[in-house]
């Protein structure tokens, strides 16, 4: 009985040791592969190896080496061009392993790109692009312009969901609004609006010959994003374990006219959801690139002399979106007043350090139309609770909360998406100063996937504030934000219904000459500052800390992965 | 002397044990009657399933895994006890019978003060005032022999001694005036002079109050002093069966020989 | 001399039981009394505050006003020698075991100023926990005469926010360890003393609940609903309560065959009763136990949460919050995350040094 006993003990220990040990590092490769998956990287590695032969003995010293990146979350949605609409995974489109038809230079002009260049007709409503003969889809097919025209069909195709229909609003949608004239030349057609070719800085070539027999509905959650995606751009796709890791290797066939293959042999995203873990893998030489520092860290970062701190200009904000409908915040003055009280400046000197400015406005500080003062809310406690006795919010039983003529408190929860120090404490600063004007404001930390639901769903939007950051691009077109007719779309939770703001809206877009535009789009920033749909917080500046091993990082505007073919690891560091 | 219908009617109680390792008959074919007044001992060696008989009376032996056997039959005033409800088995117990154990310390209740215990029992009989309840205790207490019972009230069981707590478990046991006391080894774990004390107040018991006792013992010399008739049990099964000064004089089964002789006995006469 | 120690004892509740050698109780005399009068006497301006405030000022202000009365009182009587012999009943053997040894008796002292202070946090604290002083010249400022404990990154003071955080977790804890005791000690008891099926059943429900993992199921809940002080504490209690089940029905078994279990059944007692009054009285001692030990281990899973951010809402301090907000300025601001910390590691100690001299205090050599 014994023997038994300790025969079964000791099988089940081992069973045990043995299922803990093959969990450990999970591989890329599931058990089960789906078969196009399966196909796809068998084409993909013959036709990399093949160009590897052909390429051997054009080696540059600088190249060699792999270099980690790491990045505070996974990238939703893949390479897959689609559906993608976050930041981080835009910038793998347009840098890493996609290519846009247009690039932006540090001055933030348009240059060709997988476009090898453009022809706009006179009367602004013919867009003609000329697609470079000498890129090829990293398994060996050809990219030409029915890729483009592929893309296009799909991306305009309200089934697909596209995260910004907004960019196509002004170009002739479908089959209608494009022509292919030849295997390289693709026609659209639009009408003449400012900063038309934005949307192609961003939007990345998707391969037809792949995607074409996937229904439009279907390509969000087809396995080519996150599984076996397959480029055309600097860095070839080699594996993902989710929530762990992107792996890159250098595409050695990339068009030597566009710079060749680059310097790196290998890129790494890592996913590392903790930014003290992050600062920790930078510090220690874990990771070479960490995003998203956080101001408080950066002085780590500049004390130490293996890494260098990268400050850039951002085209995000930060803010606090109000739910109008709610009657709390119904009156526009109710909106003012909650912006006399709060102390924003206080918010970036001690959150940022510094690494910010208060923002007042949508209009970025890069952006042509910028005027630094134009409009201002002060901080002002006394000139808020005037304000709110004004709009008939007193405070009547005494508990320190305001209620209105009916009795409704001035009590205000506002969501935001967990995991953020920086959101928090903005959060708790926000919630006391404005309890001390007699607003009552509780934090509700909501799960992102709950939160997306509660903005973009009109059916469920249910919270008074939202704390969000804002992304915008180079075009700065707010109508997805702040346009009546997008009331009950995404993106629309302000609820603002502004006839005013809907005309400057509309005009902005289309008037192309920068002069006439400068006081058309300061009238848009005071109706802004009027009608006050957001409480606005600020322009963070972005923050990143390098390893000097790496060299020729660049991070600006355009973003942090912007220079990423030419990152070079010095030799005697690899 | 007798008078009546018995108060309790047992007529061939058998009990067996179904365990593991088969089963064991505890009790086979006993059968005995006791009137109102009346003083009954069942002698018998540890195994002889004197405990056992005197449990089935109040139906406290569990049932699954003891087994009653076909025939057995358990009357109390008339009425068939065994495989009656619990709700009727639980009217009997305590207001109709009464049982004593062998250790009264750990016959009570640990956590709770002595009066407690008596009151709870006293309630179940009806709502009682505090005063009342407490006053009762105390009489009660003073009955069965304990020295400034308003005091000792509030004591706990282990501050009694032996005899001390066998007085107040009998107390308890009696609160409700049964009409039927079963005694099973009361004295054993007692001092010899305690063990006279106890068996001296249950005869003034059962004078006062016409209380039917079953005192069960393997001790034939508390029996004979106690007891008006005996019943000799010897592995379940009854071997002998009498008035005591029968059993005493001229016992009929060998087993019973050997019972007196291991024993220098005194009649306590009456 | 005598009568100058009657005198001193007199004036001083607890000198008089020390220098008898009774540490115990002369600490907790003497601790209460003068620790209340000085809060009393530098904090009295804020008494009026009785007459506006809610009632956990008015709490407050009774136990500063009334504790040390209760003490001297108290103590008084002790000195008189009322009290000659210790508490009647096995219970005062249990204390006088408990006392001999001075880690239980510091754990139990530390958990007494605990609850204390926590009563009386709305007086002691100088400041509002949620009050952001300037932002920018007052954040991680380091212990000093204004902040004994030095400020947050909001310019808060760590020691208010960490007293209020006590009353919090303390609240927390006592609160699910109710559920959980009662919940569990009743299921527990019911499966034990009644058996059969019955047992098996409730008993497979307890194991289905006991594989479950905790943690993970407390950060799942949490994370879908919004936190809420009933929320974590009905989380809380009743993942706890199948460990409370599963000692609670083995007790019972053993408790079962006793004696006294077979006499209350001969005196007719209905088995409701018996359990109710009979079994589960019997119980307490290591049902204490456990409960002590429950209340540090809920102690660390609610600063758990906290540290997650799944804990109370801001500006509800925590000290499990409080120690995630420091953990960024480990080196540059030890003290926003050490002394909550510190918080954390005395209470949970306390109890398990309380839990552990009960365990020695209630061993076999008892009567029972």
């Amino acid at each position: 009985m014994r023997v038994v006993r300790v025969v079964a003990g000791t099988i089940s220990l081992v069973a045990v040791l043995g299922l803990v040990a093959c969990d450990s590092d999970t591989p890329s490769e599931s058990s089960w592969v789906d078969p196009f998956c399966r196909d796809t990287r068998a084409r993909v590695d013959s036709f990399m190896a093949v160009a590897r032969d052909r390429t051997r003995g054009m080696e540059d010293a600088r190249h060699g080496g792999t270099a980690v990146v790491a990045g505070l979350a996974d990238l939703p949605g893949g390479m897959n061009g689609f559906i993608a609409g976050e930041v981080m995974t835009v910038q793998h489109h347009q840098f890493v392993n996609l290519m846009t038809l247009v690039a932006f230079d540090e001055e933030l002009n348009p240059r060709p790109y997988l476009a090898e260049s453009w022809d706009v007709s006179p009367d602004g409503t013919e867009l003609t692009f000329h697609i470079r003969r000498d890129v090829v889809w990293h398994d060996g097919v050809p990219t030409d312009a029915h890729d483009v025209a592929f893309t296009y069909r799909r991306v305009t195709d309200p089934e697909t969901g596209f995260p910004n229909p907004g960019f196509w609003r002004r170009y002739e949608k479908g089959e209608a609004g494009m022509e292919v004239l030849d295997d390289h030349t693709i026609r659209f057609r639009l009408q003449p609006h400012a900063e038309f070719l934005d949307p192609w800085r961003t939007l990345a070539i998707m391969p037809e010959h792949l995607l074409r027999d996937v229904a439009p509905a279907d390509l969000g959650r087809h396995p080519f994003g996150s599984e076996c995606p397959v480029g055309n751009g600097p860095f070839v796709f080699q594996e993902h374990s989710p929530l762990d890791r992107w792996v890159f290797t250098a595409n050695p066939g990339f068009s030597p006219s566009l710079g060749g293959r680059p310097f790196l042999d290998r890129l790494i995203y890592r996913v590392v959801p903790d930014q003290e873990t992050s600062l920790a893998a930078l510090l220690t030489g874990g990771v070479d690139v960490y995003l998203k520092v956080r101001p408080d860290q950066i002085e780590q970062v500049s004390a130490s002399p293996d890494l260098e701190p990268v400050v850039m200009d951002s085209r995000d904000f930060e803010f606090v979106g109000w739910n109008s409908r709610r009657p709390q915040l119904a009156d526009p003055r109710v909106r003012h007043a909650l912006t006399l009280g709060t102390d924003r400046e206080a918010i970036v000197a001690t959150l940022l350090e510094g690494y910010g400015r208060v923002a007042h406005t949508t209009v970025w500080p890069g952006h042509w139309a910028y005027e630094p003062g134009l409009v201002e809310t002060p901080y002002d406690p006394a000139a808020a609770a005037l304000l709110l006795e004004e709009a008939g919010w007193v405070d009547r039983d005494g508990d320190g909360v305001r209620e209105n003529a009916d009795g409704v408190r001035l009590s205000l929860g506002i969501r935001y998406p967990p995991g953020s120090v920086l959101r928090q404490s903005a959060g708790e600063i926000i919630q006391a100063q404005l309890a001390r004007i007699g607003v009552e404001v509780g934090l509700r930390p909501t799960e992102t996937a709950v939160l997306m639901e509660v903005v973009t769903n009109p059916g469920s939007r249910d919270f008074d504030g939202l704390m969000l950051t804002w992304a915008n691009d180079f075009r700065l077109d707010d109508s997805d934000l702040l346009h009546s007719r997008n009331v009950d779309g995404d993106w629309g939770f302000a609820g603002i219904r502004s006839p005013a703001l809907d005309r400057y809206l509309d005009t902005l877009q289309v008037v192309l000459d920068r002069e006439e535009a400068l006081p058309l789009w300061r009238e848009y920033q005071r109706l802004q500052e009027e009608i006050h749909p957001y409480m606005f917080l600020y322009f963070p500046q972005r923050l990143a800390g390098a390893n000097r091993r790496l060299h020729g990082v660049v991070m600006d505007a355009r973003g942090e992965l912007v220079s990423v073919r030419d990152w070079w690891i010095d030799p005697e560091m690899r | 002397m007798v008078t009546g219908p018995p108060l309790l009617d047992v007529t061939d109680l058998s009990v067996a044990f179904h365990g593991r390792r088969g089963v064991v008959t505890a009790v086979d074919g006993v059968s005995f009657r006791l009137h109102e007044g009346e003083a009954l001992g069942i002698v018998g060696e540890s195994g002889s399933g004197k405990t056992v008989t005197a449990l089935s009376v109040v139906g406290l032996v569990p049932t699954p895994p003891a087994v009653m056997g076909e025939g057995s039959s358990i009357r109390y005033r008339g009425e068939e006890m065994v495989g009656a409800s619990e709700a009727r088995l639980r009217r009997l117990r305590g207001g109709e019978v009464g049982i004593v154990f062998q250790d009264p310390a750990q016959a009570l209740n640990p956590v709770r003060t002595v009066g407690a215990q008596i009151v709870e029992t006293l309630r179940l009989d009806g709502p009682l005032s505090w005063a009342d309840a407490r006053e009762r205790a105390s009489e009660l207490l003073a009955e069965f022999g304990i020295a400034h019972p308003a005091r000792q009230l509030d004591a706990y069981p282990h501050e009694f001694s032996g005899g001390m707590a066998q007085r107040a478990a009998l107390a308890i046991a009696m609160a409700r005036n049964p009409a039927v006391l079963v005694a099973d080894e009361p004295t054993t774990q007692l001092d010899p002079t305690v063990q006279g004390q106890i068996l001296r107040l249950l005869r003034d018991l059962r004078e006062r109050r016409n209380l039917a006792l079953l005192l069960v013992s393997h001790d034939l010399g508390v029996v004979a002093g106690s007891c008006r008739r005996v019943l000799v049990m010897r592995r379940g099964q009854m071997v002998e069966d009498g008035p005591v000064e029968d059993v005493l004089r001229s016992p009929r089964h060998p087993y019973t020989r050997e019972l007196l002789d291991s024993r220098s006995i005194a009649l306590a006469g009456g | 001399m005598e009568t100058g120690r009657r005198v001193l004892g007199a004036l001083c509740p607890g000198v008089h039981q020390i220098l008898a050698g009774r540490w115990a109780a002369g600490l907790i005399l003497s601790g209460s009394w003068v620790g209340l009068l000085a809060v009393a006497t530098t904090r009295w301006r804020t008494f009026p505050a009785v007459l506006t405030g809610g009632w956990d000022v008015r709490i407050a202000v009774a136990v500063i006003v009334f504790g040390p009365l209760a003490a001297w009182i108290w103590s008084w009587r002790d000195v008189r020698g009322s009290r000659e012999h210790p508490e009647a009943g096995s219970a005062g053997e249990v204390v006088g075991r408990f006392v001999e040894s001075p880690a239980a008796v510091a754990g139990l002292l530390t958990i007494i100023a605990l609850v204390v202070v926590a009563l009386i946090t709305p007086v002691l604290a100088s400041f509002h926990p949620a009050e952001q002083g300037d932002l920018l010249a007052g954040r991680f400022r380091p212990p000093s005469g204004t902040h004994l404990l030095g400020t947050d990154r909001h310019a808060r003071d760590l020691l208010s926010r960490i007293l209020y955080g006590g009353r919090v977790s303390l609240a927390v804890a006592f609160g699910a360890m109710g559920i959980s005791v009662g919940v569990g000690t009743l299921w527990g008891a019911v499966a034990g003393y009644v058996g059969g099926r019955v047992d098996g059943v409730l008993m497979r429900i307890v194991d289905v609940f006991i594989a479950f993992p905790r943690l993970v199921l407390l950060i799942a809940v949490v994370a879908m609903y919004e936190p809420s002080f009933v929320l974590i504490v009905a989380v809380l209690g009743l993942t706890q309560w199948p460990g409370v089940a599963r000692l609670v029905r083995g007790e019972v078994l053993s408790l079962r065959e006793r004696e006294f279990v077979l006499a209350a059944r001969a005196l007719g007692y209905s088995r409701r009763r018996i359990l109710l009054r009979h079994v589960i009285p019997n119980l307490l001692a290591p049902l204490t136990v456990a409960a002590a030990l429950g209340m540090g281990n809920t102690i660390l899973l609610e600063s758990g949460l906290g540290f997650l951010g799944l804990g109370l809402p801001a500006p509800v301090p925590t000290w499990g919050g409080m120690v995630a907000d420091g953990r960024s300025v480990l080196f540059t601001a030890w003290w926003v995350a050490a002394f909550p910390g510190l918080a954390i590691t005395v209470s949970v100690v306390s109890f398990n040094l309380v839990a552990d001299g009960l365990r020695d205090a209630l061993d076999p050599r008892l009567p029972w």
